[in-house]
């Protein structure tokens, strides 16, 4: 189990490095084309398909560390009025639920990348389309995979790294 | 079989799924139903990439958490202080002046709540303003500044819609402005009623923290005039806002440090937008799948004896979305819900854009309605209050929200007129 935990904690790290990296990225070449496409009148259309695949990296990465600390966005209108013992079970089927439906999300995100890879297409210069999806399954598997750990080992504090919520 | 599966999605998310699982759940369950390949859920995600506002999202989100977290607040509250404070019911107007700029340049309600309530509640009792005034008045506020460019709802409202983002961040000032000319003229006769001291004018500190705030006040020029000048797109300018608060907060004011809050701020943002952008992946396949099915129109057509004008369909819009706004927040209710009534509002010619303002206006209220408005319970943990208290507080509030939104929604002018 313990196992399990140093995995979900090994994500976690390379999904915030790689946020910074990805968001920092982002921000030095959407200027550059806000500058290009104003100053000189002259733009990179890769640069735009680029910038929007790179906010699918940055929408799926944050959405899997979002898992991690309890941060998606629920609707909690039923459980309220239930009572706390009754909660944990609730709890505990809609997170095996979750791992279920972000586990067979991930296997079309799969069918998908193959599809792509079939077509050859290309996103923009040497880059193929698929190669951009594969955030894609990856995602998906790391978030089913959370979803499961939870499952299992409920009601320990997802915390540590990158903490969670804005206590300001 | 639609309704089945949809029913038994939308009980899953009431027992408090995660609203992307129960909206994939329902999409992959409705696609297996009809016999369709499940990859066509995960080409609607991949969809996303296709629209090119897209980017406008998370750089705003950045821009907005890094606000949030320097001390932004605290040279708002004093600006709209030195500026409002000589007015009857100043102190309220002040409060309502610095919520509404806070929000709509931090993007999102409840950060408000939490980041200048805490100024704000103290300095109101401290003016001797009711303790139930006060709370009301903080509580409600939390979300007013949602119709004023560049608020992450109209972005996502843009985005689901395909309307112009750039014409919402026009169409939302009147209405906004409206709104927040309503509530200052309620806490004006609160005020002057209750003969609470009134500051004397003093140009000299009306200068100084104009002069304090001039780099986070310059924003709203800088949105304004780049997008209504049409010099820009909203992705171009989410560029340059996002840079320039970079600068901003960590060069100039310094109050945040380029290694230490930067890295932290941007997973920060990303967890948002992340939680955002998932739901409106899942939601594009499960939408797209009931208006294939006509599903709009065939709800449409089950209520037709029911709704035989534009009004009524308006007034069902509104009790609609007054109750949905209870229930969700902001950006999941317009994920979900815009696409389905779309195509029901452009057969009673509805302007989109017109649309996404009595969307927002109308969701807003909901933040603050009880039971179980979220502004109430930020509010009731933020400052210790039985939610009960809160409940109270809030009602003369929320009776001015809902005359706004009746102008709002039944005078379109308000919102489309700059646009012309």
């Amino acid at each position: 189990m313990r196992g399990l935990r140093r995995i979900d904690a090994f994500f976690a790290k390379a999904e915030q490095v790689l946020i910074v990296i990805v968001l920092t990225a982002m921000l030095l070449l959407a200027f550059l084309q806000v500058l290009l496409r104003n100053a000189w009148d002259f733009g990179l259309p890769w640069v735009d398909i680029l910038l929007r695949h790179l906010v699918l990296w940055l929408g799926i990465m944050g959405a899997s560390l979002a898992t991690r600390m309890n941060r998606h966005i629920r609707i909690e209108a039923l459980t309220r009025f239930l009572p706390a013992r009754h909660q944990r079970l609730v709890e505990r089927g809609v997170l095996l639920f979750a791992a279920a439906v972000s586990t067979f999300l991930g296997v079309a995100a799969v069918d998908l990348v193959r599809q792509e890879q079939g077509t050859g297409s290309m996103a923009f210069g040497p880059v193929p389309t698929w190669m951009l999806q594969l955030v894609l399954p990856v995602g998906f598997a790391i978030v089913a995979f959370r979803f499961g750990l939870q499952t299992i080992l409920p009601n320990e504090p997802a915390g540590g790294t990158g903490g969670g919520g804005t206590d300001r | 079989m639609i309704w089945i599966i949809v029913g038994l999605g939308a009980f899953t998310i009431l027992l408090g799924t995660p609203l992307f699982v129960g909206v994939g759940g329902m999409a992959l369950a409705l696609f297996a139903a009809a016999g369709i390949s499940l990859t066509a859920v995960m080409l609607e995600m991949y969809r996303l990439v296709s629209s090119p506002a897209l980017i406008a999202l998370p750089l705003f989100a950045f821009a907005g958490s890094l606000l949030a977290e320097s001390r932004s607040a605290t040279r708002l509250v004093a600006l709209s202080q030195a500026w409002f404070g000589w007015l009857p019911g100043g102190l309220a107007i002040v409060a309502l002046t610095a919520s509404a700029l806070f929000t709509a340049l931090s993007g999102g309600s409840g950060i408000t709540i939490l980041a200048l309530g805490g100024l704000l509640y103290p300095m109101l009792l401290s003016d001797h303003y009711s303790d139930r005034f006060a709370l009301g008045l903080v509580t409600t506020s939390g979300s007013l500044g949602i119709l004023f460019p560049p608020s992450l709802p109209l972005i996502v409202y843009g985005l689901v819609s395909q309307a112009r983002i750039d014409h919402l961040f026009i169409a939302g000032i009147l209405p906004g402005l409206l709104l927040m000319l309503l509530l200052a003229l309620y806490a004006s006769i609160v005020g002057a009623r209750a003969r609470l001291p009134q500051r004397p004018w003093d140009p000299r500190v009306a200068w100084t923290t104009l002069w304090e705030a001039k780099w986070e006040i310059l924003l709203l020029p800088l949105i304004l005039i780049g997008i209504y000048g049409g010099f820009f797109t909203a992705g171009e300018v989410a560029a340059i806002v996002a840079a320039y608060v970079l600068v901003v907060e960590v060069f100039i004011y310094r109050d945040l440090s380029l290694t230490r809050d930067v890295p932290r701020i941007m997973v920060e943002s990303t967890v948002l937008v992340g939680g955002i952008l998932i739901i409106l992946g899942t939601a594009l396949g499960l939408t797209s799948f009931l208006i294939d099915q006509q599903v709009p129109m065939r709800l449409l057509g089950i209520f037709e004896q029911t709704i035989t004008s534009r009004t009524v369909f308006l007034i069902l819009l509104n009790l609609f979305l007054l109750v949905v706004g209870c229930l969700m927040d902001i950006l999941s209710a317009t994920i979900v819900f815009v696409p389905l009534i779309l195509p029901v509002a452009k057969v009673f010619d509805v302007d989109p854009i017109h649309l996404g303002i009595i969307f927002l206006a109308n969701l807003e209220i909901g933040y603050s309605t009880p039971p179980i408005g979220v502004n109430l319970f930020l509010s009731s943990l933020r400052f210790n209050k039985p939610i009960i208290t809160l409940y109270r507080a809030s009602v003369p509030f929320l009776v001015i929200y809902l005359i706004a939104l009746m102008i709002i929604t039944y005078v379109p002018d308000l919102s489309l007129i700059l646009l012309r």
